[in-house]
């Protein structure tokens, strides 16, 4: 085939532009055809082309970095076990395996090799979040994968057009919701064919014949914007550490970060080792959340790609919490992982203080239920749903903190009314809560203040994998800490950040979401930002007063 | 093709010859499995079936909830993948709990067996897996996903294609890669080797078909069970057995209606289902009530689907009995091994003169786990199971046997596998002295056994086991066989279910149950119980105290202290 007429610069932004558009279609698609609550109501997901090397070119700003930075390296490793020769058109490969894909096997990952005529000129590869895969159905007690659930290997699901009927009667059957599975797992196919479907017609547009060209220019303009950026920067190595609740023992974390003329290099050397809890981390999660911290603050513009990505590197020792081997428990990884940012900027702020912000939430809050639908209950009639739920983000040197955001997760906190309508439990209470938010010149964001009860008069399941209860956001330079989260019965019980709780018939579940942390002394916080929130009840009157010294006569 | 008709001899030898081909069948199975548990233990089943599904033969090798359940297996696989569509070189592989044996640990295969395009029977067989993924202590699932990798009835060879995908989603879905993987390919030889040798038995006998073969099998299986039946007293019997349960006791009922050519039956009024995980699929429940009344009543007439026509089962859907999908059901042999004894309860009333006593019924099996080396590294454990057994109930004619897994006719396993397999030394396991329920017939002994790590490290232990609680009745003024008892040799009881971390240093004792007595003790032949005290099997004090007899303490040899033992 000859080759075309190489592209202009103009024509390969505008292609790059167009690429952009069409992983944010291909997103689009997945959200709206997924049966999973939270695919479709909190976007977690990702959804991306590749060149035909295997290396990510774009993908849609819609998702979470825990599954889109994991993504990039999940087509390489189809390739690896099924080399390019092999493949076909209407070939499409799935697998769940937590080491090749998005790190534990909720997260369903579909890849398909897109042909024009009959040459590869590329991938489209997606994954989402299925909410029953099988194996326990709380989040706390598996002490190995295989009690997660279903585990696949890189296979093959539909072998040139066509669909393997065996797997997908054994995905079938290894699920709670098989409809529901089912569904999700065809809405991941579509995804990728209307990827692939408006690739070719942008091919054709373009008259371009492969991506070759431009997948080099949208990898070599990343990868040179991002080592632009890293070269401004202070070169050195700054070291952090992070403590989080864990479940039976505090957890601690230590990061080194490097900066040298052209990459940053993260460290996680020192970190506790694997738990015999279930949240540890496969080493391409670790990856995933540290080239989004770093990303978040130095390359904020740059769009994410196998270029953007690979002056970012991290290291963690294997059998190092962080870089758990199998067939270590990860289904909760999440809970380690996106704790990962704040401890990367405890590195980061000591070289660019005015850029990042103080500690957040992190961790999901989101809420997790299980009971029957009837009362008396009746034999395999139940619900099981889940709502994300969000707290405050840290503060920023030069600006409050978001109050209920999934930083760093990106994940859409899921609207009530939904979650209502799918179980029987009425959520009576859910609006910032007053106080959280760490005092400072820039104050933290806040966390939520929610109560809910069940509507029938039944005993309901109530999961919970939070962080941040016993270790509160710190703040920065003078900045409260943001607080700490807690969880009660309105009867008077503390319920454990970690567990499994029976929420009692005619008992009110109280959830108070932590808030962040805040940046500079509160004393000195613009009177005006202080009035507001008073007036905004985000900040009670004795708070205002013994806090950020509002209405006192003025210390001179 | 149309052949002379086959006389009754001729018949009568092809059907050893099947029995043997099924035996041949299963000692294949027995030989290349990986699972410790089929090797060393016999917990498998294979059989030979005709054209239509119906079970002709199955090997003596084996356990009768797998061999009865799998008698209805084969009509499954049928019912999902029509003759028609089958072709040679084609084998089905499923673990569905309720359309095999009852839970997903035991794999199912079925093989159609072609001779000249012509489809002339099917070969089946299942075994039981040590590892398909799922929870590792057997005692807390609450439902049946958080078993293992469940596999619906799928075909896993095409035409002589393996399906490499659905190996692989085997391979990746256990802890035990290499030997499910391994246990998988000898279910697959276990059918190939018995359809090889159905054909050169056909060759032998010059036959093209089954048909008049199976006919006469199960016609003459059926007529023969009937006559059994016909010499019965008619009429309805009912009982009732209290088991430990977990949480707490069940209570299970029966009913049980001998009419003309048939004997019924129900379980209604027995527990319902419970959130435990020792709920029974119908077909485990099916297949050990089939068997027991074959143990008394039709004893000498081979199993195959003639000889368990007659014997019909109800329980109603929810019942403990009956679970339905997606009950929690990998621990069923909990209630399923003690049906017998329910059912003996009823069978007692009407024959008694034929009935034993009850009987451990649940097999104590002692499943370990741990590093391999100390200190541990990750990724390297060893997890082993070992079969152990208890008494079983006296007959009116017979003692009980010692340390014996009736119903499972599962062999217990040797303690050098088990040593070998893993760090733990066993220092103590032989018969446990007074736990044969005391009568004028003995029940069965049940076993002392300690074990401790090897090495310097703690070890999990897991059991599931019953009659702890409530021990095996004797009759007729026969005592109770011993309760058992698990606990750690410093003190602690442990509980019957769950999986414990034992501490280094610490040593399990493990104490089955013993059977129950028939008749009064003080009947018993005085030489049985002279060579019972010589043997050890009785202590002096209950010779004594218990039998009558009459003995100068200085004559007793040394014995341990008396056990407890209780009144039926």
């Amino acid at each position: 085939m000859d080759k075309a007429v190489s592209s202009s610069l103009i024509d390969k932004q505008i292609m790059w532009s167009r690429l952009i558009a069409v992983v944010e279609e291909q997103a689009q698609t997945l959200q709206r055809t997924a049966f999973s609550t939270i695919v479709r109501e909190s976007g977690d997901l990702a959804a991306g082309v590749f060149d035909a090397r295997g290396r990510m070119l774009a993908q849609a700003v819609t998702g979470t970095p825990g599954h889109i930075n994991s993504m990039a390296l999940a087509v390489g490793h189809v390739i690896d076990h099924y080399p390019i020769a092999t493949m076909q058109p209407g070939d499409v490969f799935i697998h769940n395996d937590p080491w090749m894909g998005t790190g534990h096997t909720n997260d369903i990952s579909l890849t398909t090799p897109c042909f024009r005529g009959d040459e590869l000129v590329g991938f489209l590869a997606c994954n989402s979040h299925v909410m029953d895969i099988g194996g326990l159905i709380d989040r706390v007690s598996s002490t190995d994968v295989f009690m997660e659930g279903l585990y696949l290997p890189i296979l093959k699901i539909v072998n040139g057009g066509v669909l393997d009927e065996t797997l997908m009667a054994v995905i079938r059957a290894n699920t709670r919701q098989p409809v529901e599975t089912i569904g999700d797992v065809y809405s991941l196919m579509n995804c990728n064919d209307v990827g692939c479907v408006r690739l070719l017609e942008m091919m054709d547009e373009f008259g371009l014949d492969e991506l070759d060209e431009v997948a080099d220019h949208i990898i070599d303009a990343s990868r040179t914007a991002v080592r632009a950026q890293i070269a401004k920067l202070p070169k050195g190595t700054w070291h952090a550490t992070l403590f989080l609740d864990g479940q039976s023992e505090p957890i601690e974390l230590k990061a080194a970060l490097t900066i040298s003329e052209d990459n940053i290099h993260v460290d996680y050397s020192g970190s506790v080792k694997m738990t015999r809890h279930n949240f540890n981390v496969p080493y391409c999660y670790t990856l995933a959340y540290t080239s989004y911290a770093l990303g978040c603050i130095i390359a904020r513009d740059i769009p994410n790609n196998a270029g953007s990505l690979e002056p970012r590197t991290v290291f963690a020792p294997e059998g190092c919490i962080l870089n758990a081997i199998k067939p270590a428990a990860v289904i909760s990884r999440s809970q380690v992982g996106l704790m990962l940012p704040d401890l990367v900027f405890g590195c980061l702020r000591q070289a660019i203080p005015d850029r990042v912000p103080a500690e957040s939430t992190c961790a999901l809050w989101g809420i997790t239920i299980l009971g029957p639908r009837t009362s008396p209950p009746k034999l395999n009639d139940r619900f099981q749903v889940q709502v994300t739920t969000t707290g405050g983000m840290g503060a920023l040197p030069f600006r409050d903190g978001m109050s209920a955001t999934g930083f760093p997760s990106g994940v859409r906190g899921g609207s009530i009314e939904i979650f209502e309508s799918m179980s029987t439990v009425i959520v009576w209470r859910k609006e910032y809560r007053q106080d959280s938010g760490g005092a400072g010149r820039m104050r933290g964001g806040l966390g939520q203040h929610i109560e809910m009860e069940n509507g029938i008069n039944e005993a309901f399941l109530y999961n919970t994998t939070y962080e941040r209860v016993d270790h509160p956001a710190r703040g920065v330079g003078g900045g409260g800490y943001g607080a700490a989260g807690v969880i009660s019965l309105r009867s008077g019980k503390k319920l454990a950040g970690k567990g499994q709780h029976l929420i009692p018939a005619g008992d009110r579940v109280i959830i108070l979401s932590p808030g962040g942390g805040g940046i500079g002394d509160p004393a000195t916080r613009d009177r005006a930002m202080v009035e507001a929130d008073l007036a905004n009840e985000l900040i009670s009157p004795e708070t205002a007063r013994d806090l950020y010294g509002f209405g006192l006569a003025a210390a001179e | 093709m149309s052949k002379a008709r086959l006389n009754l001899i001729d018949k009568q030898i092809m059907w050893s010859r099947l029995i043997a081909v099924v035996e041949e069948q299963a000692q294949t199975l027995q030989r290349t499995a990986f699972s410790t548990i089929v090797r060393e233990s016999g917990d498998l089943a294979a059989g030979v079936f005709d054209a239509s599904g119906r079970m002709l033969a199955q090997a003596v090798t084996g356990t009768p909830g797998h061999i009865n359940s799998m008698a209805l297996a084969v009509g499954h696989v049928i019912d999902h993948y029509p003759i028609p569509t089958m072709q040679p070189g084609d084998v089905f592989i499923h673990n569905d709990p309720w359309l095999g044996t009852g839970h997903t640990n035991d794999f199912s295969l079925t093989t159609p067996c072609f001779r000249d395009g012509e489809l002339v029977g099917f070969l089946a067989c299942n075994s039981h897996l040590m590892d398909v993924g799922g929870l590792r202590d057997m005692s807390s699932s609450t439902d049946v996903f958080m078993e293992g990798l469940y596999l619906p009835i799928l075909k896993i060879v095409d035409g002589g294609v393996l399906d490499e995908t659905l190996m692989a989603v085997i391979r990746a879905n256990t802890r035990q890669p290499v030997e499910t993987v391994g246990d998988v390919y000898s279910l697959m030889n276990c059918n190939d080797v018995g359809c090889v040798r159905l054909l050169e038995m056909m060759d032998e006998f010059g036959i093209d078909e089954l048909d008049e073969l199976a006919d006469h099998i199960i016609d003459t299986s059926r007529d023969a069970v009937k006559a059994e039946i016909a010499k019965l007293p008619r009429g309805t019997w009912r009982s009732s057995l209290m088991i430990d349960g977990q949480s707490e006791p069940i209570e299970l009922m029966a009913t049980l209606t001998v009419s003309e050519g048939n004997i019924h039956v129900d379980y209604a009024g027995s527990a319902a289902m419970t959130r435990h995980n020792f709920n029974v699929p119908y077909c485990y429940t099916l297949a050990y009530t089939s068997y027991a009344l074959g143990c008394i009543i039709a004893r000498d007439i081979p199993n195959n689907a003639g000889s368990l026509e007659p014997r019909t089962v109800a329980a109603p859907e929810g019942s403990i009995v009956n679970a339905l999908k997606p009950a929690a059901v990998v621990a069923r042999h909990l209630i399923g091994l003690m049906l017998p004894d329910l059912v003996f309860g009823c069978l007692r009333q009407a024959i008694p003169e034929r009935v034993p006593a009850e009987g451990s019924g649940v097999l104590w099996n002692i499943g370990a786990s741990g590093p391999k080396s100390s200190p541990p590294r990750f990724g390297e454990e060893f997890m082993v199971g070992v079969v152990t057994t208890g008494g079983m109930g006296a007959l009116p004619f017979r003692d009980g046997l010692s340390a014996t897994g009736f119903p499972s006719g599962v062999r217990g396993g040797p303690i050098e596998i088990f040593e070998s397999m893993s760090t733990v030394i066993v220092w103590r396991k032989e018969y446990r002295q007074d736990s044969g329920g005391a009568g004028r017939m003995r029940g069965g002994l049940g076993q002392h056994i300690e074990m401790e790590n090897g090495l310097d490290e703690p070890f999990f232990f897991n059991g599931a086991f019953e009659r702890i609680k409530f021990s095996p009745r004797g009759f007729d003024e026969g005592l109770n066989g011993a309760a058992g008892y698990v606990g750690l040799k410093s003190g602690a009881k442990l509980p019957g279910k769950g999986r414990h971390l034992i501490p280094a240093g610490e040593r399990v004792l493990i104490m089955s149950p013993g059977g129950g007595g028939i008749g009064d003790p003080r009947h018993r032949d005085r030489d049985r119980v002279e060579a019972d005290l010589r043997n050890g099997l009785i202590s002096a004090q209950a010779a004594h105290d218990v039998y009558g007899l009459k003995i100068q303490p200085s004559e007793a040899p040394r014995t341990k202290p008396l056990r407890e033992y209780q009144h039926g």
